[in-house]
């Protein structure tokens, strides 16, 4: 099954959820409406002939203060049954709800947290939403395309 | 009846046994672990964001200081991710040499691990000689790239310079040696009653659990799934060698034990047959836009060295789009996810590093198992925190 027809199988499951996708390198990316993101995503894990039984990665996107919408999720999903990858991308804007699925991917643990405290995305129903690699009292989200590399503040000494 | 309560314990961020800079919360019920909370992030660099301001060529140096055990193998997961990114086509002779880098690396990283491994849960001896052999490999890789730990030897569309001459009978000489040290370690340790009482049974991750944590490299090898992405999505000639893809049956410390040792035999299969198959020709791309011109060329020709100039002060400016891309690292499934925005520097990079994504079934792992046992589980899943803390 080429892609072309999966994602014609996506859309006649979906037809309201998928919004595009491309294919570049090989790779296939398919856009998917924020709201529906969960049903595509378990469909994407239990149905044939995708089956992704693997979310191998979870980033989080920033186009820039003056986009919209401004920030995205890509997943990278892996199936190990069938031997193919693929990635899903959904785009929203700040204060969106995207609804987490560590439900259906344990991996999604850790990489939603990292995209919460680096972007700021506002997952739902993350069993333990908490700072991960950055310290309690930083504030901001610094993956955020204004948010200075230096960091805002850098030339007070830290206060202990 | 009387309210149970458990005894909170901290450990780390300093703990030998931690292998950096790793904390853990444990919750104790007498000698038994109730609950695990991993804090990561001591050595965290924002990597990812320094990457969005320098060049593709820029973020080399970077990717060595990740998992600073496997500077070789992280070199060549991201420069193949920037190399599909522009649709480079590597020659042949800088693929072989790329593999058999490669496999030193994961060979040098594997003696780490098993020196340390084998350190956390008493056997100390094993260090000595897994450092020896250690030595060996990185005076090759020293001798090809003039570091040590930091290589930084791959460059996009191929390698910064051709191996030296005596290059291949230097790793010749190792690969024929190597198989006798793999079995000198199995006699310390395979059947060392010490050694299974401590190792056989411990921190089982079942097949499943391995899947849906996103578990990889030799962890998820141990726990029963044949995949590795050598064989799977086949990079850098991988397909031209044979090899076996070793597997675990219960998923306990012990099977990731002997699935690394195995790894290391397949890993001087391959560079034995990468050497004795070595293609000759040029061992950098010919893509002006991207690749540097020689040093004899920059010196003789003008317009050499002004190509030279641009790419090292402006770098090259990748197409629109974006593309992910993994290789089988000593410690898992390193990925690149590289989104470009047509400009000379990434838009974003996300890492997708392998021992994050290990750690995070560490919980699971150890749950209900003894406080001893922690420390034999870290060992087991083989982290690197420069590489977890990104």
């Amino acid at each position: 099954m080429d892609y072309h027809e999966m994602v014609d199988l996506l859309k006649e499951r979906f037809p309201e959820a998928i919004q595009g996708y491309k294919i570049f390198r090989g790779e296939l990316t398919i856009d998917v409406d924020v709201r529906s993101l969960l049903p595509v995503c378990a469909f994407l894990k239990e149905e044939a002939p995708f089956r992704m039984d693997v979310l191998t990665d979870l980033a989080g996107l920033d186009y820039g203060p003056d986009a919209s919408p401004r920030f995205g999720v890509s997943y990278q999903l892996t199936s190990t049954v069938n031997l193919f990858r693929m990635r899903v991308k959904t785009a929203f804007d700040e204060g969106t709800e995207v609804a987490s699925v560590t439900g259906i991917w344990k991996s999604a643990l850790w990489v939603e947290r990292e995209a919460w405290e680096m972007f700021g995305i506002n997952f739902v129903n993350h069993p333990d939403l908490r700072k991960l690699l950055l310290s309690d009292d930083m504030e901001g989200y610094p993956m955020r395309k204004d948010f200075p590399t230096k960091g805002f503040h850098y030339e007070e000494p830290y206060k202990v | 009846m009387a309210e149970t309560k458990y005894m909170t314990v901290n450990m780390g961020p300093q703990h030998p046994a931690t292998h950096g800079v790793l904390r853990l919360l444990l919750e104790l019920d007498g000698e038994y672990i109730v609950k695990t909370t991993p804090i990561i992030g001591h050595l965290h660099r924002g990597v990812e964001k320094l990457a969005e301001e320098r060049t593709y060529h820029q973020f080399i140096p970077f990717t060595d200081r990740l998992d600073y055990t496997a500077g070789m193998n992280n070199n060549l997961s991201y420069v193949m991710a920037v190399e599909k990114l522009l649709g480079i086509e590597v020659p042949k002779r800088a693929q072989y040499i790329r593999v058999v880098l490669a496999e030193l690396q994961r060979i040098a990283a594997h003696l780490i691990w098993l020196g340390t491994h084998a350190l956390d849960i008493g056997a100390m001896t094993v260090l000595f000689y897994t450092f020896r052999e250690r030595e060996t490999v990185i005076n090759i890789l020293e001798h090809v790239s003039g570091a040590r730990l930091t290589p930084s030897f791959m460059r996009i569309g191929g390698l910064a310079a051709d191996v030296p001459e005596n290059f291949e009978t230097l790793v010749m000489d190792f690969v024929e040696k190597f198989p006798e040290c793999i079995d000198g370690y199995e006699t310390l340790l395979t059947k060392n009653p010490i050694w299974l009482q401590r190792t056989k049974g411990i921190g089982i991750l079942s097949k499943e659990d391995a899947l849906n944590y996103g578990v990889t490299g030799p962890v998820l090898r141990g726990s029963g799934v044949k995949w590795d992405i050598r064989k799977k999505f086949p990079y850098s000639s991988y397909e031209d060698f044979d090899f076996e893809i070793p597997v675990g049956s219960t998923g306990d410390v012990y099977d990731r034990y002997l699935v690394r040792l195995e790894e290391m035999r397949q890993s001087t299969r391959i560079i034995k047959q990468a050497i004795t198959n070595m293609p000759s020709g040029e061992v950098l791309a010919d893509d002006p836009r991207v690749c540097l011109p020689s040093k004899d060329k920059v010196y003789n020709d003008i317009d050499a060295l002004i190509r030279h100039f641009k790419i090292e002060s402006a770098g090259f400016e990748a197409p629109e789009g974006e593309v992910f891309f993994s290789a089988e690292n000593p410690k898992g499934e390193l990925g690149f996810y590289v989104v470009s925005d047509g400009s000379n520097m990434p838009f974003r990079i996300k890492i997708r590093n392998p021992s994050y994504f290990n750690l995070a079934a560490l919980p699971k792992m150890i749950e209900g198992s003894l406080i001893a046992d922690v420390v034999t589980v870290i060992g087991s899943i083989d982290i690197v925190l420069g590489e977890i803390d990104k």
